[in-house]
């Protein structure tokens, strides 16, 4: 995608895969990895400190793997603090929250759920993955789509539990995919409480069966006449590329504006600095 | 020296803390920058078969490596 990694090393993170077959799990996770062309010594890195814990295959073999408490107290949620205890990370994956917890999907018992993840995971950093209803299929139901900026908040109405996630998560991640002719498009934004939107940016995977999503290279119209003033020019800052826009006519705030989705979208690279700590 | 006019209390009895405007806050561990910083809790929505599990592993390959996504 176009996130760049800002930590100053790499992040410890543990994965809590509920659904994955472990032929699925290894089939992704190696296609991943050559897609990526990691070397042996960042496989070996990788395997250091991304650990994914197989809760299907623990059920599989009978074994007890309690759901996330709702409660304090009791065997359940003194499992669960023992398991972050033992698994100290800097992100933790939970992967799908139906599986992970026993209680409704509804706005209470989501905002209960919440809470009690942040008092349990501390300060990591943590994402739950949250299926939404399908699609009805009627006309006029929102999609992501490269054009239709502004609808994610609509969007994620279509989420179990909603109003209670809206309230209580720091960022909310918006996900859909979509064929366009023969091309496999997913259309990944998110929005949050305390930073701007992330407008819907298309991903493609990078070569069939490689599992590795990139922004596809095409530029929406509106943003051609500033994709083709930037594109072949290095920045070392937004303010320069913008500058670039302005002096062509562009007022300050659409100079920005479209400097930041480019980059968003991949289209246009800024060789900002590492921000020192 | 700075006289707070709100300190940071932690009763023994009842969990609470205020506010300290005189008080240095560390800066949060920023993960992937404008996405995901510590402490963040992040939900991640999306119909079941679109690729969710794909693009949240790869996340997290990518930052198990150090490397931008």
């Amino acid at each position: 995608m176009t996130f760049r990694y800002r930590g100053d090393r790499p992040a410890r993170v543990v994965y809590f895969d509920y659904e994955s077959k472990t032929r699925s799990l290894k089939h992704r996770y190696e296609a991943i990895c050559n897609a990526m062309g990691l070397t042996v010594q960042e496989l070996q890195c990788l395997v250091r400190n991304l650990k994914i814990i197989e809760v299907r295959k623990i059920r599989q073999i009978a074994a007890h793997f309690p759901r996330f408490p709702q409660f304090d107290g009791g065997k359940d949620a003194a499992f669960w603090k023992q398991l972050i205890q033992e698994n100290p990370a800097d992100l933790y994956v939970i992967d799908p929250m139906r599986c992970f917890h026993g209680g409704k999907e509804d706005d209470k018992e989501i905002e209960k759920l919440l809470e009690q993840v942040r008092r349990y995971f501390g300060w990591a950093a943590v994402i739950i993955s949250h299926h939404m209803r399908k699609l009805t299929g009627k006309p006029g139901e929102t999609r992501l789509t490269l054009s239709s900026p502004g609808v994610m908040r609509e969007w994620s109405d279509g989420a179990r539990g909603s109003v209670a996630i809206k309230a209580h998560a720091d960022v909310i991640v918006c996900q859909e995919r979509a064929m366009e002719g023969d091309t496999e498009v997913v259309y990944f934004g998110a929005f949050m409480k305390d930073g701007p939107d992330i407008e819907p940016i298309p991903l493609t995977e990078t070569a069939d069966g490689s599992f590795l999503f990139k922004p596809s290279s095409r530029v929406p119209p509106f943003l051609r006449g500033s994709f083709d003033l930037l594109k072949d020019v290095a920045f070392h800052d937004r303010g320069a590329a913008a500058d670039v826009l302005q002096q062509h006519g562009a007022t300050r705030s659409t100079a920005f504006r479209h400097v930041s989705r480019l980059c968003e979208l991949g289209l246009v690279q800024i060789l900002e600095r590492r921000r020192v700590r | 020296m700075p006289v707070p006019y709100a300190e940071a209390v932690l009763s023994e009895t009842i969990p609470i803390a205020f506010f300290d405007p005189s008080a240095d806050v560390p800066e949060e561990q920023m993960l992937f920058d404008g996405l995901l910083e510590s402490s963040d809790l992040v939900v991640w929505i999306g119909r079941e078969k679109h690729r969710k599990t794909n693009v949240m592993l790869q996340l997290s390959i990518c930052a198990a490596q150090a490397v931008s996504s």
